[in-house]
């Protein structure tokens, strides 16, 4: 191999891989999981073992902005009432990734050179956010969230998925010992 | 051979030396040099005694009695470093090409904060471990200058050795100081100077000698990637002559000019260098599946060192044939001198330092604690050419394997034969006592032999089959070699010093300047929140490191490489929060997958 050592190295192959598409697929998970965090939550806190909130039987789901003594919204749904705290509602800070998620997604499993990019730049947002609310709330839809991230990073730095967006590498240096060579 | 025959050869092929501009110091005489030395002998309850004074030592002095022991450290002392005001003096009257070096970009926009900071490091060690005074230099350079008046008169030591079917010749080159560190910037300075380079020659048609391979000595380079071919383009030749370009002050040997990066691991971070090692190779196999992980591999270097450069620009004095200087009738150092082989101590200032950069070499025999050196005893090794058969008998040599090989199939079908037999005779015996119930012991002895026969019977067939194979390729490599072939010209090559390339180096002032300050920024930072900010001082640290990581990253365009270590890092910090939060319900789905594993395999093994 070094007998080549003046020729470029092979050009990465640009076709997709099942690392790729898995991750992918798991950038629109994910994003089906941010998006339907909050209204989850809701549902289940509504307790929809009778009826969906989108019954037209029951009637029209009514929300109410509280801000004393914090942030909270009240939901009135037929009989059933609920009010949702901070924990629930910081499920919406995730909804401006969700576009994000998508958008790599779909960047990824067209092999485009920015999806790398995009996908790793939205997974460090999703786990800071994650580990912020964690050590504040912690709402439990957030381990969901955590365990979505930590796959996908990992997935993204696989090297069947890296090869495909790698830079150039550069040459590497030489270290000098405590041996004692010709010319120290 | 006789003496003028080999000085001759020397001569035909005495290398042409390139320096950087602004090298100070160049291959001299070491008579002259040692006549203006003193002799020193340092014992550490003693201290240092003069053994002779400046101006009554000479070269055959130093074949004299002079044996230590153990503790005593012999060594010259070439100059006293100069004061303040004949400092300010001798920088005023230095020659202007001494001052017309022009570094390239700076190493430390090179690296990242972890080796800047060790960088401190090791410039605060020089404070505390031994080492050559700062003026020293300036003494040695006007004491040079002295010594060889003008026009300098350059020397070289050569050595002609027989060995293996090679002539090997080898240029030693003394300089009266190594400046690396105070003229260029690098890791040290010491009085003298050995360098090296080498010619491995083979008798080709008609018992000419024809060079084949040449090797310079680089810093701690050694074995393969010393060496490259003669008709490899990198070798650069002014007629039959191989150019080599020095380093700046260091005076290590390149075939190529340019800018080479060299890495200093200080020993008190050599363990966590190593870890830091071992932790990236596992994060790189586990997501690489085992596989060289080439794209990803980045910057080639490590946290945990120190970056210099070695400039060896090659635009400076040049030496050798056609040259604007040439060399000196050479000193032949075959047979060996007194002075080289008697005189065991160091060629300069024993400085006391520990890690060694800083005290002189020793002589071209003797390494610095007086064993022999490998390039002495062993020239060939010392390339790596001791498993390499000179041109000459390579083909004598294949068809001498080939027999051997031959031979060896022949003895591995005897005892293939016999093994086999061996084991229908067992296997026999084995069969005829199984259905006997008081033979049931010896039944259980005669399965252990069938299992050792039949596995001493596959490793004679593999061995012989390997060996078919061998011998064919042999077959085949042979008749290349006959044609011609010489082999292939660098897959000897495992790490080959490479000078950085324009497109490594293009790096902006911003960098440059973001460089020079940044460690400094962060250690005043640091203190003024811990005076200011005391209460939360963990969180403005965090900050404080967050902010420098992120314009670091950006002013060097890798934005992307510190989001992915962030991410990276994120991702390990919310895997321990999963582990420590549902480590029951985690190993639970563990057991239960690896059985619905097993069962799925095993099923589909049923149905296949």
């Amino acid at each position: 191999m070094t007998e080549h050592l003046d020729q470029a190295p092979p050009a990465a192959p640009a076709e997709r891989g099942w690392a790729l598409t898995v991750s992918g697929l798991l950038l629109f998970g994910q994003a089906l999981l941010l998006a339907l965090a909050l209204p989850v939550l809701a549902a289940d806190r509504l307790g929809t073992e009778s009826a969906t909130p989108w019954d037209p039987r029951v009637g029209p789901l009514i929300l109410e902005w509280h801000r004393v003594p914090g942030p909270a919204i009240d939901l009135a749904y037929g009989p059933a009432r609920v009010r949702l705290g901070w924990d629930a509602l910081s499920a919406a800070l995730f909804w401006p990734l969700v576009p994000l998620d998508i958008l790599a997604g779909s960047l990824l499993l067209a092999v485009r050179r920015s999806a790398w990019m995009v996908a790793v730049f939205t997974q460090a947002v999703v786990l800071a956010l994650c580990l912020a609310l964690y050590v504040t709330l912690e709402p439990g839809y957030v381990y969901l969230v955590m365990l979505s991230g930590v796959l996908l990073v990992g997935y993204l730095n696989y090297e069947d998925v890296r090869i495909v967006f790698a830079g150039e590498e550069e040459e590497p240096a030489v270290i000098i010992t405590g041996e004692e060579p010709v010319g120290r | 051979m006789s003496t003028s025959e080999d000085l001759a050869l020397l001569r035909r092929y005495e290398p042409v030396f390139r320096y950087t501009r602004g090298e100070g110091f160049f291959p001299m005489d070491v008579a002259a040099y040692v006549a203006a030395c003193s002799l020193w002998r340092y014992h550490p309850s003693e201290g240092a005694a003069c053994l002779v004074p400046r101006g009554n030592l000479s070269l055959e002095d130093l074949a004299g009695p002079w044996r230590g022991n153990a503790d005593t450290t012999l060594f010259l002392r070439f100059v006293q470093p100069l004061d303040i005001p004949a400092l300010i003096r001798s920088l005023q009257q230095e020659p202007r090409e001494a001052r017309a070096f022009r570094p390239g970009r700076g190493r430390l926009a090179r690296v990242g904060y972890t080796s800047r900071f060790l960088d401190l490091l090791f410039s605060l060690t020089l404070l505390a471990r031994g080492r050559v005074p700062g003026a020293t230099s300036a003494a040695a350079g006007i004491e040079y200058r002295r010594l060889v008046g003008e026009p300098d008169r350059h020397r070289y030591y050569g050595r002609v050795v027989r060995e293996q079917g090679w002539t090997i010749l080898q240029y030693w080159y003394f300089y009266a100081f190594n400046n690396w560190r105070t003229g260029f910037f690098g890791v040290n300075d010491h009085e003298a100077d050995w360098e090296m380079a080498c010619l491995y020659l083979y008798p080709g048609e008609g018992g000419v000698l024809r060079p084949e391979w040449v090797a310079l000595a680089s810093h701690d380079y050694s074995g393969d990637d010393l060496r490259r071919r003669w008709d490899d383009p990198d070798v650069q030749k002014v007629g039959d002559h191989p150019v080599v370009y020095a380093g700046a002050g260091s005076h290590a040997g390149y075939y190529e000019p340019g800018e080479y990066i060299m890495e200093v691991e200080l020993p008190f971070v050599s363990p966590l260098a190593r870890l830091a090692e071992r932790a990236r190779d596992s994060w790189r196999r586990a997501l690489g599946g085992g596989r060289q992980w080439r794209p990803y591999e980045g910057r080639g270097f490590s946290l945990l060192r120190v970056p210099f450069v070695d400039y060896a620009q090659g635009n400076g004095l040049a030496i050798g044939p056609g040259q604007e200087r040439v060399w000196a009738e050479p000193v032949l150092l075959t047979p060996t001198p007194d002075w080289v082989s008697e005189y065991r101590g160091l060629w300069g200032l024993y400085a006391r330092d520990p890690i060694s950069g800083e005290n002189a070499p020793g002589g071209p025999m003797y390494n610095r604690d007086g064993t022999i050196r490998r390039a002495w005893y062993d020239p060939l090794g010392w390339a790596g050419l001791q498993k390499v058969a000179a041109p000459n008998v390579a083909a004598t040599r294949v068809a001498e394997r080939r027999a051997h090989l031959a031979e060896r199939r022949e003895a591995l079908d005897a005892a293939i034969a016999e093994t086999r037999r061996e084991l229908e005779g067992v296997s026999l015996e084995a069969a005829a006592i199984r259905s006997q119930p008081h033979l049931l012991t010896l039944s259980a002895t005669y399965r252990e032999r069938i299992a050792g026969l039949s596995a001493e019977l596959a490793r004679l067939l593999q061995e012989r089959a390997a060996g078919v194979a061998v011998a064919d390729a042999l077959e085949h490599y042979g008749e290349r070699l006959e044609s011609g072939y010489r082999g292939p010209l660098r897959a000897h090559l495992r790490r080959p010093l490479k000078p950085y390339s324009g497109q490594q180096l293009r790096t902006g002032r911003v960098v440059e300047g973001w460089a020079a300050v940044s460690v400094g920024l962060l250690m005043i930072g640091t203190v003024t929140l811990t005076l200011v900010y005391r209460e939360h001082i963990i969180l403005g640290l965090a900050a404080l490191l967050f902010l420098f990581a992120l314009v670091e990253f950006s002013v060097r365009g890798r934005l992307m490489r510190f989001i992915d270590t962030v991410a990276i890092l994120l991702a390990c910090a919310c895997g321990l929060v999963l582990v420590w939060e549902f480590f029951w319900t985690l190993v639970t789905v563990a057991v239960v997958s690896t059985g619905a594993y097993v069962i799925w395999a095993n099923v589909r093994e049923l149905r296949a």
